[in-house]
């Protein structure tokens, strides 16, 4: 194999890629806009609604009211909530809620005593219903607004005893609840990250290498230039080899611009992670691990670009290539998927099985975990894989009737 | 110079069973030749070509191209030909110059020789209008153009022609006819298949009639026409068809 008839097969191919907009749009614009707009866009437009929803006073039916002291006073002074009294019927009430006519029924029961002072009274009986639509937001939301309200007004009852009685705030509030949350920033915004990004940059990396693969192989038979390629000295393997390489630049290049725009996406000055987590959290991703997303990416994209030229290359015609590589990528969503699932760990059985492995350490590699031979076992694996089906794709190449539709 | 001897090609067909397309044929072409290959379609024409280009490899027999076995050579063999057919693409994102650039580069053909022999070429076919525009935006004949200039870039002694004016309006395939009479008398050697019998008599010294993979007749015009006792090529045609025994007028 001579590398410099590689390199001009690999320069004009990936000139003739960049020229071509099915290509630009898969490799460079859908990994760029991709994360911005699902996470600028859909993200605000999800948080703007539920600011809306939250501020917005939602009407709520209060069936028996009267039986609740000022119950009724401490729901109408809450801004949030439109307080209707009029109802007196529960089944009217119930499916005024069933409409969404109102977003919650708060119903207190005849039996209800909120009077009674004795010691002895059974006060288990006293209960508060409040009739929610879970499956609406709006109600969903509405029910926490009462409950919180109800809640409070309760502690009132409560502390207003407890002072009748002469007796301290701590008889009802032995000892207080605090959660503390010890990852740290960086952990917490790698944990995010390490969730989504492995199976959205290997979605994306596959995706990418797709259409370079395809018009390579199927769509140089289309055009009919495959067999001006076949009759120049280049040997087979230098042609699968510089169409290789093209393929798994393309990769590498969609799956870099996706990790880039994902970290600016996510942790950018105004994105969701320094909004949620501090300003600072954009500095305290471990820089290692972006070194190993990068590292572990090369090899992916060289085996998608292996195995998708394998599988394009026979095909008669660029839809028929498209037919043939749909299988690919939806393949790949499941074990890309693995680093969502929780109880999955990487082992060294699971370093050996390509792609899950990958999208394992990345996930781990988030977080801060490395286990050094784990990811070399992953590294090499997914280089021997790649090489493999490199040779299958020589192989094919070599064959007659593919390359000529004999 | 081309040797062909008793060269044989079977494809395996899941329908059809064992289809012999070559079946042991024989002929010679020499420099400042032009030898015409005539036979309907599926005769065996394309597989031939596709057998001396490298691209198929023979199952019986031997052909050598320029003193090089096409089997043990195929890259050598390969450096020494230029191959063009009528369905010949081009890369469409891609101007004439840079396509010319990438074949000359893939036949290491040096820098400087490939600027001399471009302006050469472009003089001779008249590209330098359409050189550096992308060839999708090219018309029929200037993609041809550019093709032919393809095929001699790399200065090949031998010329395989497949069928090259199948598809061409009248001016494209002038430019084809002219670009073959100026290749013999550089000296080229040319092999050219085609089953339009104007262009044979036009431009053939000799021809092979192939049918259902065998060389029916092959000898110059005038010899052919005196075997078959007719002037008239078309009428030779298809009586060499009927034929079952070969005639070979050398």
């Amino acid at each position: 194999m001579k590398l410099e008839i590689v390199w001009v097969i690999f320069r004009k191919e990936f000139l003739d890629v960049l020229r071509d907009r099915r290509t630009l749009i898969s490799m460079i614009l859908l990994p760029i806009l991709l994360f911005p707009l699902l996470i600028g866009g859909l993200g605000s437009i999800m948080t703007g609604q539920m600011d809306k929803l939250e501020s917005r006073s939602s009407p709520i039916i209060l069936l028996g009211g009267e039986l609740a002291g000022g119950l009724t006073a401490c729901l109408q002074q809450d801004e949030g909530l439109q307080v209707i009294t009029t109802i007196e019927d529960s089944a009217v009430a119930s499916q005024m809620l069933e409409e969404h006519v109102v977003q919650a029924v708060v119903f207190i029961p005849d039996a209800f005593d909120i009077t009674s002072t004795s010691d002895t009274d059974d006060r288990g009986s006293n209960q508060i219903n409040i009739w929610y639509d879970k499956s609406h937001t709006e109600s969903a939301l509405t029910m926490r607004k009462v409950r919180d309200d109800i809640s409070a007004y309760r502690d009132s009852l409560a502390q207003q005893e407890l002072q009748v009685r002469g007796l301290p705030d701590y008889i009802v509030k032995p000892f207080l609840i605090e959660t503390d949350n010890r990852a740290s920033e960086s952990k917490m915004a790698g944990a995010m990250l390490g969730m989504l990004l492995p199976y959205i940059v290997i979605l994306l990396t596959v995706v990418g290498s797709t259409y370079s693969a395809i018009d390579l192989t199927a769509g140089e038979k289309e055009r009919g230039t495959m067999e001006t390629l076949l009759v120049c000295p280049a040997s087979r393997l230098e042609l699968v080899i510089g169409k290789f390489l093209t393929t798994a630049t393309v990769g590498s290049i969609t799956a870099i611009l996706a990790v880039i725009s994902m970290t600016i996406t996510f942790m950018g000055p105004g994105s969701i992670m320094t909004h949620e987590l501090g300003p600072d959290t954009s500095l305290s991703i471990d820089p290692l691990a972006f070194g190993m997303v990068f590292l572990l990416l090369l090899p992916i994209a060289a085996l998608f670009a292996a195995v998708l030229i394998a599988i394009a290359i026979n095909a008669r015609s660029y839809k028929e290539a498209q037919s043939y590589s749909y299988p690919v990528v939806l393949a790949t969503i499941v074990p890309a998927i693995a680093s969502m699932m929780p109880g999955v760990e990487i082992s060294a059985k699971m370093a050996l099985i390509p792609v899950i492995s990958v999208s394992l350490i990345l996930r781990d590699a988030f977080v801060g975990t490395y286990e050094p031979m784990l990811i070399m076992l992953s590294f090499c694996s997914s280089i021997v894989y790649a090489a493999f089906a490199i040779f299958i794709a020589v192989r094919i190449f070599q064959k007659e009737s593919v390359l000529l539709r004999i | 110079m081309i040797n062909i001897n008793n060269l044989s090609k079977t494809f395996t067909d899941k329908k059809r069973g064992a289809i012999k397309a070559v079946d042991g044929i024989t002929f010679t072409c020499r420099p400042h030749e032009v030898f015409g290959l005539l036979g309907p379609n599926g005769a065996g024409k394309t597989t031939t070509l596709r057998l001396l280009s490298t691209v198929l490899r023979p199952d019986g027999g031997e052909a050598t191209v320029c003193g090089y076995d096409v089997v043990k050579y195929s890259s050598a063999v390969r450096k020494n030909i230029g191959f063009l057919s009528g369905d010949t693409g081009l890369y469409r994102r891609l101007t004439g110059r840079e396509i010319l650039r990438y074949f000359a580069s893939l036949y290491g053909v040096k820098r400087s020789r490939f600027e001399e022999k471009l302006s050469e070429i472009s003089e001779i076919l008249e590209l330098k209008e359409f050189l550096d525009t992308k060839t999708d935006k090219l018309s029929t004949g200037q993609k041809q153009r550019i093709s032919i200039a393809r095929t001699v870039i790399h200065n090949p002694p031998v010329l395989i022609l497949d069928e090259p004016t199948a598809g061409l309006d009248i001016i494209a395939s002038r430019a084809i006819i002219e670009f073959i009479s100026r290749a013999r008398n550089n000296g080229n050697t040319i092999l050219f298949s085609t089953h339009v019998m104007r262009e044979a008599e036009r431009l053939c010294d000799r021809i092979g009639i192939i049918h259902e993979g065998k060389i029916k007749a092959q000898g110059t015009i005038d010899e052919i026409k005196a075997q078959f006792d007719s002037n008239d090529l078309e009428e030779i045609f298809l009586k060499a068809l009927s034929v079952n025994a070969t005639v070979n007028a050398d």
